[in-house]
């Protein structure tokens, strides 16, 4: 099934050429949408950018943007933002092994580095990629189609700053709409049928659990959404070789 | 109209900065001593698959910002139309196209 006569500059382009489509436009679009809600919340340009560059994840951004616009103190700013984005450490953690990243012997900062630009679309886009390119392959991919989303989302931000007055927000709201479907599109189609559980489990768990937990809803539908797929799943394998034996 | 000074608001953003980053910089010292094959990782990859869902899903039926003058039932229609064609068709763009048109000509035909 994997192509690998493909060489690591075919490689590079086809993820940049993958960006430069739906993924890159929505992403654009929504750091667009960020930009807006943080100029009202009293953020200057160049604060703008650097939080798009440097937190690059969007849920922990809108709650910065949001916490700010209230006046909020830095410790609670630290703590909401470290909250909203704690599932980087398990998307790091499960891209690394989609990209089999320890056996390419990359320093520490290197791998760093490389993880900073892992966002929901480029962790979706990898896993949903990984029946196309083998890991090695994937590896190639992951830094073309990155980049280039990270080059849309800086250029979304930028344009969101100096053009929120221009954008009609009956375009804006069509736009932004896009990127929470496209990522559910890529992650309800994952190879394996454990993350496929996991994905309508925890997706229809949160926005329950939300009226009652706020912002812990996120993390309280991951545990329970994940644990309760990998139990269904194992649970119905085994079922499934008794019947063999 | 701000409530912080330029100060202030910088290590605001330094902070937020290392909100995240200690997440994936964790990210990247876990990933070296979980065994790919092991039952943990297949685990926090389910974990990780569902949270990134229910992120999806809070945008969708709790939005805020621009989307949020949306409706509800719109919302959820256009979502529906889209996974059904992406589970029917299996492309991506015809389901995105589909997803998106029902969308705004509901918002913007339909009263929004």
């Amino acid at each position: 099934m994997h192509d690998t006569s493909m060489a690591k500059g075919q490689l590079i382009r086809c993820g940049v050429l993958d960006a430069i489509n739906i993924p890159g436009f929505a992403l654009g679009s929504t750091m667009t949408g960020f930009a807006v809600i943080a100029k009202e919340a009293g953020f200057d340009f160049w604060m703008i950018v650097a939080t798009t560059a440097s937190v690059w994840g969007l849920p922990g951004q809108v709650a910065f943007a949001s916490l700010y616009a209230t006046g909020a103190s830095l410790m609670l700013i630290f703590v909401t933002v470290a909250l909203a984005n704690m599932r980087m450490m398990l998307m790091v953690i499960s891209g690394a092994d989609i990209l089999h990243l320890r056996d390419h012997k990359l320093p520490l900062w290197r791998r760093v580095w490389m993880m900073h630009f892992l966002a929901i679309t480029s962790w979706a886009q990898i896993g949903f990629m990984q029946t196309r390119y083998n890991p090695d392959q994937l590896v190639h991919y992951y830094t073309g189609f990155s980049l280039m989303i990270f080059v849309f989302g800086m250029i979304g931000t930028v344009a969101g700053f100096f053009f929120d007055n221009l954008i009609p927000p009956e375009f804006l709201r069509i736009i932004i709409f896009i990127t929470p479907i496209y990522i559910l599109m890529l992650v309800i189609n994952s190879r394996q049928t454990i993350s496929r559980l996991a994905v309508v489990i925890g997706g229809s768990l949160c926005p329950v659990f939300y009226l009652f937990l706020g912002s812990w809803s996120v993390l309280a539908a991951g545990l329970i959404g994940g644990s309760m797929a990998m139990w269904l799943f194992t649970y119905h394998q085994r079922r499934h070789s008794n019947d063999i034996l | 109209m701000t409530f912080y000074s330029l100060t202030e608001g910088w290590a605001a953003v330094a902070l937020a900065f290392l909100g995240t980053f200690i997440w994936r910089f964790l990210g990247v010292l876990l990933a070296e001593r979980i065994t790919s094959d092991g039952p943990l990782i297949k685990w926090i990859n389910a974990v990780a698959y569902s949270m990134v869902a229910g992120v999806m899903m809070l945008i969708l039926v709790f939005p805020g910002g621009v989307l949020g003058t949306t409706q509800l039932d719109h919302r959820l229609l256009g979502f529906t139309v889209g996974m059904v064609l992406i589970l029917v068709t299996k492309r991506l763009w015809i389901a995105i196209i589909g997803a998106m048109g029902t969308f705004a000509i509901f918002v913007n035909f339909i009263g929004g």
